[in-house]
């Protein structure tokens, strides 16, 4: 039985109002500033307001928490503005990508970590020193990954210190190592819970040796146990072949959370195995996304990470104005951090040489509102800013041209023929 | 006062919380827990709460520029403006110089 409804709901100010999210099933509500100063109030004073159009609001947002009456309301407030960036940014991540270990064993020819079985582990005092900053600055949910996860010595303590704090905790496994023991764990305290699907059988065999038997039995015994189960379906110019595959094997499984189609980077041990999207013509990559999308949203969850964003908006047609309204383009010092075992902080954890700042010695706070952490947004702006497909493309405002730092995907509009052309 | 936009989904990977999108016409696929604010308010969320705003931008991140390709466009029309003008004065002091040759002369340095 999941923990995360005994967590108190957290209400973190935004320069436009603030997000009010629920721990229970992560519901974010998005409030102005007079409705933000409303939720404030009745998490102040315990007693909804007399005024009546407030009174309606805080129905509202009754309607949408999974309980608001008798509930407590973690309330953060950073005390500093969003910072003042060339791409919108929030006041703080809301979402943390925590590598907590480098260590597996599976030795996975794409593993964009490089993770080996002589990997280290991030010291505990490391992790609680990271989760006392990320719950300071009112970042919802860590995104726990690796290496494996579940080898950490110390998962139960994170996970348990991850409840105290308020913060909900999401992994990603490979499942290897998922006893009785860890299972409890993870229907106990997790969010949601990620296995990667390179492909369907043989595919899925030439990625992992642990086979693609293994990985249905280790899926069985997720959902068997009542856990959230997302499946993570990384999009290279090989498997994007097998894509209708993926997709109908997703379609299968009853009772997944979700299915995440995520962008191929050559990062890691990835760097000499894949090829990215972006080897691929654009049209053909949205059609096939498109396809995917309709088909397994009759029967789950489906979503793209934010470096697929060009490869998702297309042409006008349905498929692009539906999700036009969902998407905001790379999230990285915007509003989510990747984090390393040793407490570097990066943009995400795809990007390792790009280092903005350490938490052993500098608080999140002010890495977020540091020097390195603004001129990588400004990098974020300027790429865009320098290509002439992005220049007047009506779409920039939740494309934010791409990822920028590496080519993954193309758009509509041969962003990346006309970025190479620039170069040139 | 109202509600801007809300969103639901627990994020396994690092892409904050912008990830999951609503199935289209917010159909039950997802269940309770997956029913974004549509745009025009025309979602479910929208049906049971009035304060929701029917806005298409998304406001996570209000407060901040989001068009600094448009911004260029801006600056490359102000230096374009700047460059006519230049040339303006150009060939208007040119065409001066022609209209009152006398003076063109006494002020020409290869005479």
């Amino acid at each position: 039985m999941s923990d995360l409804a005994a967590l108190p709901l957290v209400l973190r100010a935004e320069r436009f109002g603030g997000v009010l999210f629920d721990p229970a099933d992560a519901t974010f509500i998005e409030l102005d500033e007079a409705g933000f100063g409303v939720l404030q109030n009745y998490a102040e004073r315990g007693r909804p307001p007399a005024d009546p159009v407030a009174a309606a609001l805080l129905d509202a947002v009754a309607a949408e928490v999974t309980r608001l009456e008798d509930r407590a309301i973690r309330i953060v407030d950073v005390g500093v503005p969003a910072p003042d960036a060339p791409v919108p940014t929030l006041t703080a991540p809301s979402l943390v990508d925590f590598q907590i270990t480098e260590q597996c064993h599976l030795g996975c020819p794409h593993c964009y970590a490089a993770s080996t079985p002589e990997g280290t582990h991030a010291r505990l005092e490391d992790i609680e020193l990271a989760l006392a900053q990320i719950a300071d600055v009112g970042a919802f949910q860590v995104a726990l990954g690796g290496g494996e996860p579940l080898l950490h010595p110390a998962l139960e303590r994170v996970l348990v210190r991850c409840h105290a704090l308020g913060i909900v905790p999401n992994l990603t496994t490979s499942g290897l190592h998922l006893s009785e023991g860890n299972l409890d764990l993870l229907a106990r305290y997790c969010g949601a819970v990620g296995i990667s699907l390179e492909g369907v059988g043989e595919d899925f065999d030439r990625c992992r040796v642990s086979g693609f038997r293994r990985f249905e039995r280790t899926l069985d015994k997720l959902l068997a146990r009542g856990i959230r189960v997302v499946l993570q379906v990384t999009l290279d110019a090989q498997s994007f072949e097998h894509l209708s595959a993926i997709a109908a094997f997703c379609r299968s499984v009853r009772g997944l959370y979700g299915v995440i189609f995520l962008a191929f980077k050559p990062v890691g041990r990835g760097r000499g195995f894949g090829t990215p999207l972006a080897a691929l013509p654009h049209a053909e990559v949205h059609a096939k996304l498109q396809r995917a999308f309709f088909s397994l949203a009759e029967v789950t969850r489906v979503g793209f990470d934010c470096c697929l964003t060009p490869g998702v908006t297309g042409s006008s047609d349905a498929f692009d104005v539906h999700a036009a309204a969902y998407l905001e383009g790379c999230s990285a010092l915007r509003s989510s951090i990747g984090l390393q075992p040793n407490l570097n902080v990066l943009p995400c954890t795809f990007t390792p040489e790009h280092v903005v700042g350490n938490l052993r010695d500098t608080h999140l706070s002010k890495i977020w509102a540091g020097l390195t952490t603004k001129r990588f947004r400004r990098h974020i702006a300027d790429r865009a800013g320098d290509n002439p497909r992005c220049l007047d493309c009506r779409k920039y405002s939740y494309c934010l041209g791409g990822c920028p730092i590496m080519d993954l995907v193309n758009c509509g509009r041969d962003y990346l023929g006309a970025a190479v052309a620039g170069r040139v | 006062m109202k509600i801007l936009r809300i969103r639901r989904g627990y994020t396994t990977n690092s892409s904050a919380y912008t990830e999951w999108l609503p199935p289209p016409g917010g159909g039950s696929a997802q269940g309770s827990g997956a029913t974004g604010t549509a745009p025009g308010g025309s979602g479910p969320a929208a049906s049971s709460a009035p304060a929701v705003s029917g806005t298409q931008a998304p406001s996570a991140m209000a407060g901040a520029q989001t068009q600094p390709p448009s911004q260029l466009g801006g600056n490359s029309l102000l230096v374009g403006g700047l460059l006519a003008a230049v040339v303006a004065a150009f060939v208007g002091e040119r065409l001066l110089r022609r209209l009152r040759p006398g003076r063109h002369r006494v002020g020409d340095a290869d005479e």
